[in-house]
């Protein structure tokens, strides 16, 4: 087993009096798929965001690819430094409305990456094509559908080659009809050496696709484990809960 | 009686001096968008001192007449600067109005670029650092191109205005339009006609400014798609 990638040790976060994260332990391994599970409210998002410093934690440690701060008292340095290690795609994609699609994946590796132009041009073309866009690369956001949009958004992430890769909700937003097309893109990204930490409402697609699932409650972690001993045998009584609200109008023939 | 054809006749002795309004439009305009820019910024990131600063700046240069902060400026700031042994006095009357009008319009471009940064939704902040994107580099790259076509309405608005307040330079003596419709109308008697032909000149000039801002406006929203 390699040694992991991103590990994340007693994260808290508050805000204001309201303790929304409650002492996090995370290990993911490069090239692993994590499906982070949780009902409405627990802290995923929080959560996800405390790993690239959208949001500021207030204690615990974070190491990403060998670089290691203690939260409490993260420079501005550390934080830029980790967070190119990283990349996100948003539920509601979060393309740069000003930008083409082509300068939506360029920018971040021209200006945060120092990538020269052509090659910045090439890299990003190259994950353009990967999820297919390559066409559309002279169009602006908003002439783009909703599935597209994500399509662009995570080559954006992808050209960035980040060593974690956070995906909040990528499907929540879509039309039914595409949310399958942006899992599949997102299945098919499973052998990269990205580790992958999904926040998904998809259980089918956490269940087949994850490496491991996490069940999160309440801002803290209640389950970790391979998806069919947590969505098969889990241990604790809130998960169950959790799962039954799925699988009682889903019923997948995976817990049969 | 008032006598229409003085109109023409003024017009384009009017016109000679509109060198001196547009100068000193241009000047505000350019100045004034420069320090208005570094005021919306000082509170928008709330820097220590210069937000407290900037905001009781804004509100003195909102609250005031302009004609009061001229004679502020001209008066009042030589003998500020004399007290640093800086000697200001003997500087063309023109540089105080010029001051006068950036900080000025200032005041207004700030509060209009800050409301248009505040319009851009949170996510493209997100987006942009979680690009690794520096606050730096995300305002001048993300941020602000955004901003701007939303502002656009309201520096038009700020602009349309210093256009009007600029006639009052003729407080000091300044002999740009308005300062030469006096004058004009004081030598042949007949002020009337003069103010009329200065009318003209601000009606005309009011009406380029609000169809060059409105034209700005539309075809960078169109183009982009930012609303
Ligand atoms: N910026 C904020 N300020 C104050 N409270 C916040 C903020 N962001 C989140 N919260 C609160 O923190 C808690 C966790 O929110 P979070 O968005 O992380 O939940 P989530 O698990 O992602 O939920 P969902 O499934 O609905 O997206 C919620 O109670 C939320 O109201
Ligand atoms: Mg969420």
């Amino acid at each position: 087993m390699s040694e992991a990638v991103l590990t994340v040790r007693n994260l808290h976060k508050s805000f204001g009096k309201a303790e929304v994260l409650r002492g996090i332990d995370l290990e993911v391994r490069p090239g692993e798929t994590v499906a982070l599970l949780g009902s409405s409210g627990c802290g995923k998002t929080t959560f996800l965001r405390c790993l690239n410093f959208l949001e500021k934690a207030d204690s615990g440690t974070l190491a990403i690819a060998g670089q290691t701060v203690h939260l409490q008292r993260a420079h501005k340095k550390d934080i830029l430094a980790l967070r190119r290690k990283t990349a996100m795609v948003f539920q509601d994609y979060g393309l740069y409305r000003n930008k083409t699609v082509l300068q939506n994946v360029t920018e971040g590796l021209t200006v945060a990456r120092g990538v020269p132009k052509a090659q910045a041009v090439t890299r990003a073309l190259k994950s353009l094509e990967q999820v297919g866009m390559a066409a559309r690369s002279e169009a602006y956001p908003h002439e783009l559908s909703g599935g597209q949009q994500q399509r662009v958004g995570i080559a954006r992430a992808l050209a960035l080659e980040p060593a974690v890769l956070l995906f909040d909700e990528p499907t929540s937003a879509l039309d039914p009809e595409k949310v399958q097309e942006i899992l599949d893109l997102i299945r098919s990204l499973k052998d990269t050496p990205t580790a992958k930490i999904i926040v998904t409402h998809e259980m089918a697609f956490a269940y087949e696709c994850a490496d491991s699932v996490i069940f999160m409650d309440e801002g803290l972690i209640l389950e970790e484990g391979a998806p069919k001993d947590v969505f098969g045998n889990p241990k604790n009584e809130r998960t169950r809960r959790f799962l039954e609200r799925f699988t009682a109008d889903k019923a997948p023939e995976y817990f049969i | 009686m008032f006598d229409a054809s003085y109109i023409l006749t003024f017009l384009p002795k009017l016109l000679e001096s509109l060198p001196v309004t547009l100068g000193l439009v241009g000047v505000a305009t350019a100045a004034g968008l420069l320090l208005g820019l570094l005021f919306a910024l000082a509170r928008l990131e709330k820097l220590p001192v210069l937000a407290e600063a900037s905001t009781v700046l804004i509100s003195f240069l909102r609250g005031t007449p302009v004609l009061v902060q001229m004679f502020v400026v001209y008066y009042g700031l030589p003998l500020l600067l004399q007290g640093i042994g800086i000697d200001i006095l003997r500087w063309d009357k023109i540089i105080f109005i010029y001051i006068t009008y950036a900080l000025n319009a200032s005041a207004y471009f700030s509060e209009g670029i800050r409301a248009a940064v505040l319009a851009v939704p949170a996510r493209q902040w997100d987006a942009a650092a979680a690009c690794g994107l520096t606050k730096g580099q995300s305002y001048r790259r993300v941020i602000l191109p955004q901003a701007l076509p939303i502002a656009i309405p309201s520096l038009g608005m700020t602009f349309t205005g210093l256009l009007q307040d600029s006639s009052l330079a003729f407080s000091l003596g300044i002999l740009d339009v308005m300062g030469r419709a006096k004058t004009l109308g004081a030598l042949t008697s007949r002020a009337l006609e003069a103010y009329a032909a200065a009318a003209v000149i601000f009606i005309i000039l009011t009406l380029l400014s609000n169809a060059g801002f409105h034209t700005a406006g539309r075809s960078r929203k169109r183009k982009e798609a930012l609303t």
